[in-house]
């Protein structure tokens, strides 16, 4: 098992390298998809149209402001109207708008075609980060901002954002898929509305709370993809990136082999008994990539705006009911119960009692925090 | 200023007054015209309570794959799932998907349910019977319940539509 | 009390010059007084709303966090354009209406003066409310000026405050709508009908029956807002069965026909101020009027346009597609319109004439990025980056904000007897020409890019045009203070020149304002004028 996830883990490193910072570019990408290549050709297409107009509209207008300026002795004429002309200069943009709906069209009908798809993947989002549930094999994983980029956007960190390699645009667990394969996508929200757009795909779409939207790709080359949520989501809304990594089919295979490991990792360790040590140590990690950027890094919190937790009533009060709030969330602060696996959610909620300036000496365990967590959901396939 | 003046400006700013509360109503009335509009052309792809029993004819020779997606709104503390994740169904025949949602706190709980079909313009075709759904569910503290939907895909969906997504999302509704 | 007494009482008020000191400003209900109000209000505003941007700029000048959270940054994008918006743009054009709506046709007054005062402190109260969210727990609202659900229902203490604020502004543009809708259809001058009514007239007449239209529609959406905060009820909320992308249809019925509220009036300046230069009569005067009779009613009818990945069916992305493109053909219309007009004219490039000319310039810019997105497939790469924040911006800042600019540097010395410097007026049109677009410019590369809107902070690719853009932004912004300069000036005394009644070269071959003496005396036309310009037809 443990060899295996390593294979995985080198085959995402050689996937993810040779683009450690992306050279900025003027124009729209081309992408990897048939669509993203339709949707490059259209755009460049009415680009070209725009220029055109541009030119010829431009071109009258300097040529009159050049030539016929009272400077130069140029008397005005008092002509105010033609039908004739106003009635071409109608005409022909009408011409040309229907010459572009139509290819328009075209590629329409094409991105909302999911017919025949070859797997599934629901994506839900969250404030702030992705949620990923592969339905066919019921990998399930959230990806969020990378510790490195995390602590480089917090307000006077002192990093540089150019010493980290893709800056904002790197996640902890990168949604993997297969190249040359019809995925769709499904997409939820559990928040607020986000968007998820990865721009080589060729589209974005919006993710609505109650709502399944729908999308598909089939990526043709293997690589590196990266995008952002392009719905205002919150206070974090630039910070919660999207990496797709396509890989060859075999690799795909591979790495979803793994991912059932890790599932069984986690869930190994949710089981066992931890020390207040072990789980103060986890809890500040998890408290600097969760928690730190609302609460600040030394608990103090923004007055008016975000509660500290040194000294908070709420932490300093009953066990049961801080756990509470952090599983369910409150106003501007998002429910961790469902994002936080329950050894991630029992060290922070242990470490933010006994560290930040508080010394309430208790400590929740992992399995405690389990019975109280949403179960993940585990798919039960169907092959009838 | 003229009295004859005054009058037109007084019928002006009576008609104008009126057609300020017109667009005000039009705004309100917007709500139920979107669930008009929505049904009709599945911009939302939400099912609307069947209420009369339907009696359609099963064509054998067609298959829809009928897929059921669950979520979570934040901070709703439900284990929530579908007992089958996809079934395949003869359109007319009337399909019941049975769901278990437990209660994970020690607390009672409210909570409904959101529908939404896609692809949108199929949900015209997707008759939801029975669906708990419609009704708001109480949990005691730590229940599980079974709950069951009921549909039916009427035979004259159009033949592009192979596969259908059910989704619902439950939110915690207590407070 | 009778409003037939309370005209009385104002006839009375006409046989005083304006009021002494200050009380004069807060109970005038002279059309000039008031159309000075509104327009000081929205140049403070103007500055407000530029320093918001600034700060927005600061932000984002290099990568990293360095001056603001996320939070307040998100705040600062949602203030700057609620206040730019609702604070500047609108009532600097109402402004304008309030001054040059009754010289234009030939009016003594607006048809309801006292409600014409009430309706500038209403505006007042609305954005200080507005303002006052800044300081509240939780602070201002900060989920766009789209007030999207459920993010906005996330706002803090705020919420309410931000939504009455909204009422407020809302009953102060219904109020100025109805009347100048009431002014335009019962004062004008005998011989003035409505197809010679002056250009800014025509446009002005459908803005406010857009207001009129869209405000009500706005006021019930974010009451509804309200409600689904505080009273329970489920109008966007999925958990009560209700549909957030409903309040976006909602909005975006009233905020498609809202940004033509901000650029028809622009279309009325520009059609007056560029005849005038051009020596010569409006090209095609009727076709404009029905252009823009046609973008008013086009409005209405696109708004979807806003929402293409929200996940609408097929049927509903392709009608909203082709319906927007068809904007393209009205508003090409007037775009070759402006350039007939100047076509074989005998063209002087005063102040004025420089912005009106940058404005079909750049606004012909913003029209064809404009057209581009309208492409619902490639819209799908478009939305939500920074080439959409190009794209209003073309629209708004070289366009509606140029035109403010020009329509000062056009009307000032009508209104004041003062000449400005030209020179400086120079000088601030080619910093403000140059600046703008080294501000906007490059918003189009980080968009195609990859760059989202509304973030604090981006990769590194992104580095160097968001430097570019905000070495532009605060070009522009500092050059602004220039223009400030310019009018107080202007209104000191400017260059000590005495200016012509007609102010520029043949003017009153244009409009009625030009027939006046200079500066207008505090009453006007208290007559009908019986001889109107013949330059329209």
């Amino acid at each position: 098992m443990k060899t295996k996830q390593l294979f995985a883990s080198l085959l995402l490193m050689a996937y993810g390298l040779g683009t450690a910072q992306a050279d900025y570019t003027l124009n729209l990408m081309e992408g990897v998809t048939s669509i993203s290549k339709d949707v490059y050709g259209l755009h460049m297409l009415v680009l070209w149209v725009c220029v055109f107009i541009g030119i010829v509209v431009f071109g009258a207008m300097f040529y009159s402001i050049y030539f016929h300026r009272k400077s130069r002795g140029y008397q005005a004429a008092n002509f105010h109207e033609s039908t004739k002309v106003e009635i071409i200069w109608t005409i022909i943009p009408t011409v040309i708008l229907i010459l572009l709906a139509i290819p328009a069209t075209k590629v329409m009908l094409q991105m909302d075609d999911t017919k025949d798809s070859e797997m599934t993947i629901k994506v839900t989002g969250w404030q702030w980060k992705w949620e990923y549930e592969y339905l066919d094999s019921g990998v399930r994983f959230f990806s969020s901002l990378d510790e490195a980029s995390n602590k480089a956007r917090q307000l006077d960190s002192g990093i540089d954002p150019r010493t980290v390699p893709n800056y904002l645009l790197n996640v902890d667990k990168p949604l993997v898929v297969p190249i040359n394969t019809k995925i769709r996508f499904l997409f939820t929200a559990a928040d607020v509305i986000h968007s998820w757009w990865v721009p080589d795909l060729g589209w974005k779409k919006d993710t609505i709370p109650g709502y399944i939207n729908e999308a598909w790709t089939s990526v043709e080359k293997a690589g590196t993809y990266r995008g952002q949520c392009t719905e205002l989501c919150g206070k974090d809304h630039g910070f919660m990136p999207i990496v797709v990594i396509a890989m060859e089919k075999a690799d795909y295979e591979v790495w979803v082999a793994a991912q059932k490991g890790v599932a069984v990792d986690a869930a190994n360790a949710a089981e066992k008994d931890w020390t207040q040590e072990d789980l103060i140590a986890q809890g500040e990690k998890v408290y600097a990539n969760n928690c730190a950027s609302c609460h600040m890094a030394d608990g103090a919190g923004l007055a008016g705006t975000f509660p500290a937790i040194t000294d908070s009533a709420v932490v300093k009060g009953d066990l049961n009911a801080q756990v509470e709030l952090m599983l369910k969330g409150k106003g501007m602060m998002p429910a961790f119960g469902q994002m936080l696996d329950p050894v991630d959610f029992a060290a922070v909620a242990t470490f933010i009692r006994n560290g930040l300036g508080n010394a309430v000496g208790d400590s929740i365990q992992p399995s405690a925090i389990k019975s109280l967590q949403a179960a993940i959901p585990t798919i039960v396939s169907d092959d009838e | 200023m003229n009295v004859d003046l005054e009058q037109r400006n007084k019928k002006t700013v009576r008609a104008l007054v009126i057609l300020v509360f017109v667009m005000f109503l039009f705004a309100v009335a917007l709500i139920p015209l979107y669930d008009i509009l929505c049904e009709i052309t599945g911009i939302n792809g939400k099912t609307k309570q069947e209420s009369a029993v339907l009696d359609y004819k099963i064509d054998t020779q067609r298959e829809i794959t009928l897929e059921f997606i669950t979520s979570l709104g934040a901070g709703t503390d439900l284990a929530f799932k579908a007992d089958k994740y996809e079934i395949k169904v003869h359109p007319g025949e009337v399909v019941t998907m049975s769901f278990t949602a437990s209660n994970k706190t020690d607390q009672r709980m409210t909570a409904k349910a959101n529908p939404s079909v896609t692809p949108g313009p199929s949900v015209g075709y997707v008759k939801n019977t029975e669906c708990f759904c419609f009704d708001t569910q109480v949990f005691e503290a730590g229940e599980t319940k079974h709950l069951e939907v009921q549909l039916v895909i009427n035979p004259t969906l159009p033949e592009h539509y192979k596969r259908l997504t059910f989704g619902l999302t439950f939110f915690d509704t207590t407070n | 009390m009778s409003a037939v007494t309370a005209e009385h009482e104002h006839d009375d008020h006409h046989d005083h010059g304006p009021e002494k000191g200050l009380l004069r400003w807060v109970i005038t209900t002279n059309h000039k007084d008031i159309g000075t109000l509104y327009l000081l209000f929205a140049l403070a505003m103007f500055f407000v709303g530029g320093i918001m941007a600034l700060v927005i700029r600061a932000e984002l000048f290099e990568p990293g966090m360095q001056f603001v959270s996320p939070q307040f940054f998100n705040s600062m994008t949602t203030m700057h354009a609620l206040v730019m918006v609702f604070g500047a743009v609108m009532p600097a054009f109402v402004g304008f209406a309030n001054w040059q709506i009754p010289l234009m046709i030939g009016a003594p007054d607006m048809a309801l003066p006292r409600m014409n005062n009430m309706s500038f402190w209403m505006l007042v109260g609305g954005v200080l409310l507005l303002a006052s969210t800044l300081f509240m727990e939780g602070g201002a609202p900060a989920s766009g000026w789209t007030l999207y659900p459920p993010l906005v229902l996330q706002t803090g203490a705020a919420l309410p405050f931000a939504i009455f604020s909204v009422h407020m502004l809302g009953i102060s543009s219904i109020m100025g709508a109805i009347n100048i809708i009431a002014t335009i259809f019962n004062m004008r001058a005998p011989k003035m009908t409505l197809m010679k009514m002056p250009l800014f007239v025509w446009t002005w007449l459908i803005t406010a029956f857009l207001l009129i239209a869209i405000m009500p529609v706005f006021a019930g959406a974010v009451t509804m807002l309200l409600t689904d905060r505080f009273f329970d009820t489920s109008f966007f909320n999925a958990a009560g069965g209700g549909d957030p992308v409903l309040y976006q249809h909602i909005f975006w019925f009233f905020g498609h026909p809202e940004v033509y509220v901000m650029i028809l009036p622009t279309f009325g300046v520009a059609s007056t101020i560029i005849p005038v230069f051009a020596r010569k009569p409006l090209f095609g005067y009727s076709s404009m009027v029905y252009a823009t009779a046609a973008i008013a009613f086009l409005s209405f009818i696109v708004w979807a346009h806003h929402m293409f990945t929200v996940g609408m069916p097929m049927a509903g992305e392709l009608y909203f597609m082709y319906a927007t493109m068809l904007i393209a053909i009205p508003t090409g219309v007037k775009i070759f319109n402006w350039t007939a007009t100047m076509w074989r004219g005998s063209m002087t490039f005063e102040t004025p004439m420089l912005f009106s000319i940058a404005f079909v310039v750049l606004f012909t810019m913003g029209g064809f990025t404009g057209l581009m997105m309208s492409m619902a497939p490639i819209d799908f790469q478009y939305h939500d980056t920074y080439f959409i924040v190009a794209h209003f911006h073309y629209t708004l800042v070289p366009a509606s904000v140029f035109i403010l600019m020009a329509g000062g540097y056009f009307w000032l010395p009508k209104w004041t007897g003062n000449m400005y410097d030209e020179k400086l007026g120079k000088l601030h049109f080619w910093l403000s020409a140059v600046s703008v677009n080294i501000l906007f410019f490059p918003q189009h590369f980080l968009g195609l890019a990859g760059m989202p809107r509304r973030i604090p902070d981006y990769a590194v690719q992104f580095a160097d045009w968001n430097m570019v853009s905000s070495v532009g932004a605060f070009i522009f912004g500092f050059s602004q203070l220039l223009f400030l300069y310019i009018v107080i000036h202007t209104i000191k005394g400017g260059t000590g020149e005495k200016v012509s009644d007609e102010v520029w070269e043949d003017a009153h071959k244009h409009g009625l304002e030009w027939t006046l003496p200079s500066p207008v005396p505090y009453h006007t036309f208290a007559t009908p004028p019986d001889k109107i310009p013949t330059e329209h037809f």
